[in-house]
């Protein structure tokens, strides 16, 4: 019976240490997760962002205006990783700082904000034909009124 | 001067020829794209029972086209199946089905462009991304429609009917399921949506975004995803729906944000987890509505203002009432709560003490979610009992006044 308690509480323990280091990448739950901004369900998987602070906190959003919105509404989440969706690959997320985005009012966004984010240049270029707008990088995003 | 009038109509009319071109599998005209090339403006073209491949067709002629016993339009998962670029269309009786699905486009199964005065009446949708897309038009209606949404159950379909940079459109008896929004309106204007059945989407059954001065009546949202979003709008007014079996984490009937000049009256929300959340609603009315078997009857947020909420019936809810903060400037006068127990001495049937919705349990579960797992145990009714007498932690401002002894009977 001691045996037996000793086996159990061994794999209890080694079961939350593992579950305690899960470290994978946070993504978003479409169709689950709600925009901690607009309250909306995140389902548009073109669209989408993720603020992560250095405790590991996640928010999720629902397109990149709503980010931006909220990073202005509340300073003191101090966001560590920002990360918002490559629009040619739904729901891959990638760095907001570096990423390339494209603002005008053909591209729907969820919010009505006309954005959207890419990966590289090449491929924001790419939709630009089609979609017009002008492309802005990440400082000029965060000076637009949503 | 009437009669005159008439004279030359009927006189006109004697030159005006309308001819019927009719589509069948032993007809003349044998598929869908020719009948089209065929037709002259304001001709009808009727369609025989069968299948026909319509691969992105565009009416430009303001035409009529009447299905008999339901033709079916086949887009065999290509790309649209139908466009109307024309005024004046009018489409009864038809079946739309597999149109293409993809995330990059929205692909509709009947899309209206830059019209006006076009009525969709009778027609079916099956496996279609998008169901009605209507974008920049004006006096639409779409009438005893039904939609079922393709990936029936999975998050990437598209809205049953979509309207974007629309005025004066009218939605009436349709019945859309296992869409991602039943119906969703984005700058639209006057429009009427009345008499409609939204179940089972995947989102929300009803959906406002920016769309001001529109009435919906006489609806049932049914089990969708999280119910129904109005959302940043004006003059919005909402009348004898009914608000069904929304359950889940963040599901709710109805969800107000940044929402002013609503009325909402002599609705019924029951069986959700949350009935209404309101965040940012100025100068709201709720009148007359019945919160009934939910959750959270009602969750209003700090920063709502000007609100009044007068001759609503609360029964059932595990909680009555919750906020986040101090409420200022809204008024709750003359609901029903059936967890009140005060008494009414001098008979006028409102009760003579006030009644305070928010209970300590609530405001404590609202700050630890935890807390749930004391639920209905002694403690906790002990902790609301002295709560009552003494109130300290609940909102001071969160209070009716003058509570009604008796349910309101409606109906």
């Amino acid at each position: 019976m001691y045996k037996f308690l000793k086996a159990l509480l061994f794999i209890v323990f080694t079961a939350i240490s593992i579950e305690s280091c899960n470290n994978e990448t946070p993504k978003i739950n479409f169709g689950k997760d709600m925009c901690a901004f607009c309250k909306m369900t995140v389902i548009d998987e073109k669209f989408g962002a993720l603020l992560i602070n250095n405790k590991g906190k996640t928010l999720c959003f629902d397109c990149t205006e709503c980010m931006v919105n909220y990073m202005k509404m509340d300073k003191d989440f101090h966001p560590e990783k920002i990360l918002t969706i490559d629009y040619c690959n739904p729901r891959i997320l990638i760095d907001a700082e570096k990423a390339h985005y494209l603002h005008g009012e053909n591209i729907k966004s969820p919010m009505g904000g006309n954005i959207a984010s890419f990966k590289t240049r090449e491929d924001a270029e790419r939709f630009q034909k089609t979609l017009q707008g002008d492309l802005i990088l990440w400082n000029k995003v965060l000076e637009i009124k949503f | 001067m009437k009669l005159r009038c008439l004279f030359y109509t009927l006189f006109f009319s004697l030159f005006c020829k309308a001819t019927t071109v009719t589509l069948c599998k032993d007809c003349p005209v044998q598929n869908f794209k020719q009948a089209l090339q065929v037709i002259k403006p304001y001709d009808t073209l009727v369609i025989k029972k069968g299948t026909y491949t319509c691969i992105n067709e565009t009416i430009y002629k303001p035409i009529t086209i009447i299905g008999e016993s339901l033709p079916v339009l086949d887009g065999k998962q290509m790309d649209e199946i139908l466009v109307v670029m024309s005024n004046d269309v009018h489409l009864f009786g038809l079946a739309i089905a597999n149109s293409k699905c993809g995330s990059m486009k929205d692909y509709a199964g009947l899309r209206v462009f830059k019209a006006r005065n076009v009525i969709i009446e009778n027609c079916q949708l099956t496996n279609t991304f998008f169901g009605i897309y209507l974008s920049d038009s004006k006096c639409i209606t779409v009438k005893n429609c039904s939609g079922k949404g393709a990936h029936y159950g999975k998050s990437d379909t598209g809205n049953g009917i979509h309207l974007w940079k629309c005025d004066s459109i009218s939605i009436t008896g349709n019945h859309l399921e296992g869409h991602r929004d039943g119906i969703y309106l984005e700058f639209a204007k006057h429009c009427t949506i009345e008499s409609n059945l939204c179940e089972r989407n995947f989102r929300y059954g009803l959906h406002f975004m920016f769309s001001d001065n529109d009435t919906y009546s006489n609806n049932t949202f049914t089990g969708n995803g999280t119910g129904v979003a109005v959302m940043y709008s004006k003059g919005v007014h909402m009348f004898n729906n009914k608000f069904l079996n929304n359950w889940g984490d963040a599901a709710y009937g109805l969800l107000l944000k940044d929402m002013s000049n609503g009325i909402i009256k002599n609705n019924i929300f029951q069986n959700n987890t949350i009935g209404v959340t309101m965040e940012g609603g100025t100068n709201m009315r709720f009148e007359k509505n019945d919160f009934v078997q939910n959750g959270y009857g009602l969750k209003v947020m700090a920063n709502c203002r000007l609100d009044t909420f007068v001759l609503n019936n609360f029964s059932g809810n595990t909680f009555d009432a919750s906020t986040n903060g101090e409420l200022k400037e809204n008024l709750f006068e003359k609901n029903y709560w059936d967890k009140y127990e005060g008494y009414d001495l001098n008979h006028d049937a409102i009760g003579d003490i006030p009644y305070r919705p928010v209970s300590l349990y609530s405001v404590l579960v609202d700050q630890m979610p935890y807390a749930i797992m004391l639920m209905r145990s002694f403690t906790i009714d002990l902790l609301n009992k002295a709560e009552k007498n003494i109130p300290s932690i609940v909102p001071e401002t969160f209070i009716d006044n003058k509570p009604i002894m008796k349910m309101i009977k409606r109906r």
